[in-house]
């Protein structure tokens, strides 16, 4: 709720790049906000954003600070691009710190063809795309499941689907935590979630998802990009964004709903009811926490199935295996989780909401090449201006419990970018520059316009330049599935 | 009106406002709101009914309950809505409702957004000549 009455705080800034909000800006705060912005950024948040920022620094167990990426905007309980650590043994776990689309987040393919290669037969790719990956309201995906094998994708996820058929073994190694919460008990889930998640496998949904073509168009560092099978400027690769969809927000609701109830039993108030939470080692904590990594899991697999379709697509245009257009994973990296995560010798539970990992070389948990070079960090754009492959850092590692931004972020709401942009207009505009776009409704097009994000490159060079991420390739847009 | 959307309450979701003499009416208008943000109503036919009933602590928790329910419809049967009727009892604090709408088509149906869950956030039911309601919508 973006609330006009709120002031924006008066912000010390600690940096370049940071700008904290003191512990006495608000009764209770147990550690300071910090905001990594430029100063265009930073003026551009919302106050709400400060607000909830403070809110989250009163919850109990927060360690160093609580954190906001630069494109942060405001979100339920926690602010979109909130990052903060607790301690297991004296701190809660929030589905308001997590979202409720839980694991929303954002999967790399490279192809071998290029600009040239694609020009012609974009159309048909698109549509194709438009036809095996299903999206808008209630889209129903092809894996068609019984309860019992659903339960086993929501505990195994990507590897559900390279067993059965839906990925390559590689996949695996290439996707955060290889695509399954190994926490994940599916007991833990309610039939609402499953009936609600049982036919959405494979399908993009709507809101701010897409399935994007795209171009490298600018390449930071050669040799590294190289390393993930980037290898030259107006290279064809596809991005992916979507989560758990209806599976994951049931997920959030149900626990949502229990933390309401519980909070006094365990001494708890919060400032915002979106911040309802449980002891992070009490039951009804350590159920969300399992219940919650099923919907990562189930996200992990959702995106896992539609790589299947989009290698399937451009297999049938190109008239070559997928093997053969080299349509390797780059990485498959989460928004919305939380997690126990070692940092300084300490076990912490981060969670990260519209907010990425970011971890930098030699963390154990990353496959031995980004274990070299860092973890690939994927920052989408609006469908109108471009996204990003960035790497993560030690920088992050020092700074941020290893985690950056998850996109461009909005700084206009869905109602008024429906009231001044048409959807029928905008397919039209993005055609004449070279984007040819699908979407399953025009209203939702017209509500993900570029003018309603911040400029994804300004985001880009804060994280760049306040060392928590680090800048590889650009990529501008030419083909989008919208949800 | 009834009810209405309200402009920049939310940037990355759906919020809307819904009035009412009685709480049926509260209730009625509210999942008015919520069957326009996933479709126009007009283009989808009342060809099938839904029934929902479900009491709960509070009234408050009640609207809560009943907007998911109807989420929840919307994607275990894939259907769209058209209109419904809804009798609340107050002092019980129970609904009970008949929805119509049908299987959802994009190739018949002008479709919105795909709504995932009502939120908490700055949710209220307050009578004061009328009832009213603020909710917001997850996209």
């Amino acid at each position: 709720m973006m609330n006009k009455n709120i002031e924006k705080p008066k912000l010390e800034r600690s940096g370049e790049y940071t700008w904290d909000i003191p512990t006495s800006y608000k009764k209770g705060m147990k550690v300071p906000g910090r905001i990594y912005a430029s100063e265009e950024l930073v003026k551009q948040m919302d106050a709400t954003v400060f607000d909830q920022l403070s809110n989250v620094a009163c919850l109990p167990g927060i360690q160093n600070h609580a954190f906001c990426m630069p494109d942060a905007h405001s979100g339920y309980g926690f602010p979109i691009g909130g990052v903060a650590a607790f301690d297991p043994e004296k701190g809660i776990i929030s589905p308001g710190g997590i979202g409720f689309d839980i694991n929303c987040g954002m999967r790399l393919v490279t192809t071998n063809l290029t600009y040239k290669d694609v020009k012609d037969k974009l159309h048909k790719l698109v549509d194709l795309l438009f036809e095996r990956v299903p999206s808008g309201v209630g889209c129903t995906g092809f894996v068609k499941l019984a309860r019992g094998g659903f339960k086993t994708v929501m505990e195994e996820g990507s590897k559900w689907c390279v067993d059965n058929g839906y990925g390559w073994k590689e996949d695996l190694e290439r996707t955060e935590d290889g695509g399954c919460f190994s926490n994940a008990d599916s007991s833990k889930v309610s039939d609402k979630a499953i009936g609600r998640g049982l036919n959405q496998l494979g399908t993009l949904g709507s809101g701010n998802h897409y399935l994007e073509i795209q171009r490298a168009s600018d390449i930071a560092d050669e040799k590294t990009a190289e390393k993930l099978g980037i290898y030259q400027k107006d290279q064809i690769c596809v991005m992916i964004h979507c989560g758990s969809r209806g599976f994951g927000h049931q997920i959030g609701t149900d626990y949502l709903k229990k933390f309401t109830d519980v909070m006094s039993k365990y001494s708890l108030s919060v400032k915002d009811p979106e911040l309802a939470c449980a002891p992070f080692n009490s039951k009804e904590g350590q159920d969300y926490f399992a219940a919650m990594s099923c919907a990562a899991n189930t996200a992990f697999a959702n995106r896992q199935v539609i790589l299947h379709q989009v290698r399937e697509a451009f297999s049938k245009v190109f008239e070559k295996s997928a093997e053969k257009l080299d349509m390797n994973l780059v990485y498959d990296v989460a928004h919305n989780t939380a997690k126990l995560e070692e940092h300084n010798g300490r076990k912490l539970i981060v969670h990260r909401k519209g907010a990425t990992r970011a971890f930098g070389p030699g963390r154990k948990e990353l496959a031995p090449l980004f274990r070299k070079i860092g973890q690939p960090v994927i920052l989408g754009g609006s469908m109108e201006t471009g996204s990003y492959l960035l790497l993560g850092t030690e920088g992050a590692m020092e700074q941020t419990f290893g985690s950056t931004a998850h996109g461009s972020g909005r700084t206009m709401s869905r109602t008024q970018a429906r009231r001044e942009v048409k959807g029928q207009e905008l397919q039209k505009e993005m055609e004449q520059h070279g984007i040819y776009v699908r979407t399953s409704s025009y209203s939702g097009l017209a509500e993900e316009a570029g003018k309603a994000y911040k400029p994804i490159s300004e985001v880009v060079d804060v994280l760049h330049k306040s060392g928590i991420s680090k800048k590889l390739v650009a990529f501008k847009p030419i083909g989008n599935v919208k949800g | 009106m009834p009810h209405k959307f309200l402009e920049n309450v939310t940037y990355a979701d759906v919020a809307f406002e819904a009035r009412g003499k009685t709480l049926s009416e509260l209730f009625l208008e509210s999942a008015l709101a919520l069957f326009e943000s996933m479709a126009n109503t007009k283009t989808v036919k009342p060809k099938i009914t839904k029934e929902i009933t479900l009491s709960a602590q509070t009234i408050d928790r009640l609207l809560f309950e009943f907007l998911e329910e109807i989420i929840i419809i919307k994607d275990t049967d894939e259907l769209v809505f058209h209109n419904l009727e809804v009798a609340v009892d107050e002092i019980k604090k129970s609904v009970h409702a008949i929805l119509k709408g049908d299987k959802i088509n994009k190739d018949t149906q002008e479709l919105h957004q795909d709504v995932k869950a009502v939120t908490m956030h700055y949710f209220k039911v307050e009578k004061q000549k009328e009832w009213t309601a603020q909710v917001v919508l997850d996209i």
